[in-house]
């Protein structure tokens, strides 16, 4: 990314002061924008006697004056369009530490995407009543962005990047006076722009003359936070959903794990900071918004439960709009289970586990176990079940690139329970080695049986699922083969408020002969399918596929989707 | 041919019952994986496993890279021959 930039200094009666900027800006030899915003006849003339004395001063004429928010855009504008690639806003007043401007050119040029803002460090001259107003800002601009990692929003001192600033400025309406620079920040915070934070020291000149009316300005920063705290729960899940567009029915693991991403971070936040029980009315408002927004998800589903009328002949829910919805908050809740079972399995105390014993048998045989779950019911309350019966030794195995977000969460929330996770970008033979090397110590895997993965070169096994053939990754299977160990199928299905743990010995040996393997995968599949099935009539709303099973298009590259 | 890469050779050949290659259709430096002898994920589970199964390596799940090890016939002999437990 090219770095060409220029200053941009808004003007309004402060010609004095103006000079004194100019004259020490002229030392980083940068094209300045000097905008006049509507002053009066003896400060214009003034202003344009300085932009006639230098020649790398071009001058901008507001015909009346519009407030500073309005001066800066027309210059980012000008600026823009005179072919600049980044806007160092520096306000004429001379309040700001003008040393500094070195630095903050060179953080652009070393990271050109990025803005680089300025939070003020002040000395004692400044006003009480500004000093306040800027606490409550700060709690506010938290809130619009639930985050504290903007610094400060109210000093103007920053280095815009134009293309991705005028092209908010296009979008939405800024305001014209002081709240702008607030307002702006917070917008380019949704919009995903990295932030690059220095410290500037101000000095409110004893002199000096401020435009800050105090009531009006006060009154229009309130207005401001109102509308962007309304706006901000469309915007901030924008941006924690990356704005990323889709396209129908691509690979699971091409589709960003939207649950993962977006509830998990967010219901993380709600439990570590508010508590458990708090996040639960969210769940509902959470789900509306991915029920809205996933057509695909929200198709997939829906094909889910017409095979299942069809498979029940007329037995399980009906496949329409609302139970559909069902499926998606039945996900939203387990969701939120699944973060109280990493987080304190303890708080799981409806378990129900008829099948203990198998688990038992599992970690204690000596043998080492491989455990197949799937994406139906709640696998994570095995966490709870584990901690509630004192089972260690079970590790599973994540897709890396898909989970990546989810183990960010839980490692920050509990570094503890993420030790015992096996990262998978790519299965390799050292994955193979690590899981072997798990079994030789009589400890257990667990795995999921329902994904395919596409570095098997779509390798799949066919088998029937609920009346139509579907297909059915191969690892696990030959997994469980070269493991040489039994197998079980673990489920924990939601239940009567708590959960309830599905088990079965699936085998104790699997072998797969490579003359008849073709054969052996096969009938494999179709008894973990048969075994889902089940699951399926027994649960109908915790299905959590939320893509086309049954007709998975492999994605086509993410360029060609754009085309 | 040192006997160590020789040995892995008919490992890999048994293993993933490669019944129409013979060891000396295996290059020391051919890439095992993608192109070169085309091994795909589900080879690699098995012969991940019979590697371990044979040698009794342990790997260091945090140590480097792992998957270089297993680029070709001769990086893998390397790396058994400094794991290698029996």
């Amino acid at each position: 990314m090219l770095f060409n930039p220029c200053f941009i200094v808004p003007a309004y009666n402060h010609s004095r002061a103006a000079g004194g900027t100019l004259a020490k800006l002229a030392a980083y030899g940068l094209p300045v924008v000097l905008i006049d915003d509507g002053s009066d006849a003896e400060n214009a003339g003034l202003l344009r006697e300085l932009a006639a004395a230098n020649p790398l001063v071009r001058l901008l004429v507001l015909p009346a004056n519009v407030g500073k928010g309005g001066a800066v855009m027309a210059g980012l504008r000008s600026a823009f369009e005179a072919g600049f690639t980044h806007g160092m806003q520096v306000d004429a007043d001379g309040q700001h530490d003008l040393t500094v401007l070195a630095e903050f050119l060179a953080a652009g040029r070393g990271e050109p995407e990025a803005m680089v803002c300025g939070y003020p460090v002040y000395d004692e001259s400044i006003p009480m009543g500004r000093k306040l107003g800027r606490h409550l800002t700060h709690f506010w601009v938290w809130v619009e962005t639930w985050s504290f990692s903007i610094k400060d929003s109210m000093c103007g001192f920053r280095l815009y990047p134009l293309g991705e600033t005028c092209a908010l400025l296009d979008e939405c309406a800024l305001p014209m006076r002081m709240n702008f620079d607030i307002e702006i920040l917070v917008r380019l915070y949704w919009h995903r722009l990295p932030m690059i934070w220095r410290p500037v020291r101000v000095t409110y000149p004893a002199d000096g003359r401020s435009h800050f009316k105090p009531f009006l300005d006060n009154v229009l920063i309130s207005w401001m936070h109102t509308r962007l705290v309304c706006a901000m729960p469309w915007n901030l899940s924008r941006r924690w959903l990356g704005r990323a567009g889709g396209h129908p029915n691509p690979h699971w693991s091409k589709v960003k794990e939207r649950g993962s991403r977006w509830g998990l971070a967010f219901t993380a936040w709600v439990h570590r900071y508010l508590g458990r029980w708090l996040a639960l009315p969210l769940v509902p408002l959470i789900v509306t918004y991915f029920f809205l927004t996933g057509r695909t998800a929200r198709q997939a589903t829906r094909g889910y439960l017409e095979r299942l009328f069809r498979f029940t002949n007329g037995q399980s829910p009906r496949p329409n709009i609302w139970n559909t919805y069902r499926v998606f908050l039945a996900f939203g809740f387990s969701a939120h289970d699944k973060l109280t079972a990493w987080l304190d399995p303890r708080l799981i105390t409806r378990l129900d586990f008829p099948g203990i014993d198998l688990m038992r048998e599992a970690r204690e045989s000596g043998r080492g176990a491989l455990i197949i779950g799937g994406h139906l019911g709640n696998l994570e309350m095995m966490r709870a079940v584990a901690a509630r019966y004192g089972f260690k030794g079970f590790h599973a195995v994540v897709h890396f690139a898909h989970a990546a977000k989810f183990t960010g969460v839980i490692k920050d929330a509990a570094p503890d329970s993420a030790q015992d996770l096996i990262h998978v970008s790519n299965f390799g033979p050292e994955t193979a080695m690590r899981l072997r090397e798990i079994i030789d110590r009589g400890e257990c895997v667990v795995i999921v049986g329902d994904r395919t993965s596409v570095s098997e070169n779509g390798q799949t096994v066919t088998a029937d699922f609920l009346g139509e053939s579907a297909q059915f990754p191969r690892g696990p299977f030959i997994l469980a083969a070269a493991l040489e160990c039994p197998v079980y199928l673990f489920f924990c299905m939601r239940h009567e408020g708590g959960y309830k743990v599905m088990a079965e010995k699936f085998a104790d040996r699997v072998l797969l002969p490579r003359a008849r393997r073709t054969e052996e995968l096969a009938a494999l599949a179709r008894r973990y399918a048969q075994c889902l099935e089940q699951l399926c009539i027994a649960h109908p709303l915790q299905w959590f596929n939320f893509f086309d099973f049954w007709n998975p298009r492999h994605a086509p590259a993410p360029n060609e989707a754009r085309k | 041919m040192t006997p160590l890469r020789q040995e892995l050779k008919s490992l890999i050949i048994s293993t993933l019952g490669l019944e129409a290659v013979t060891p000396e259709d295996i290059t020391d430096d051919a890439p095992l994986f993608a192109e070169g002898l085309g091994l795909d994920s589900i080879d690699a589970i098995e012969l991940g496993v019979a590697i371990r199964k044979r040698y009794g390596i342990s790997i260091d799940s945090e140590g480097g890279d792992p998957r270089r090890h297993f680029a070709s016939v001769s990086s893998l002999a390397d790396f058994i021959a400094a794991h290698r437990t029996l």
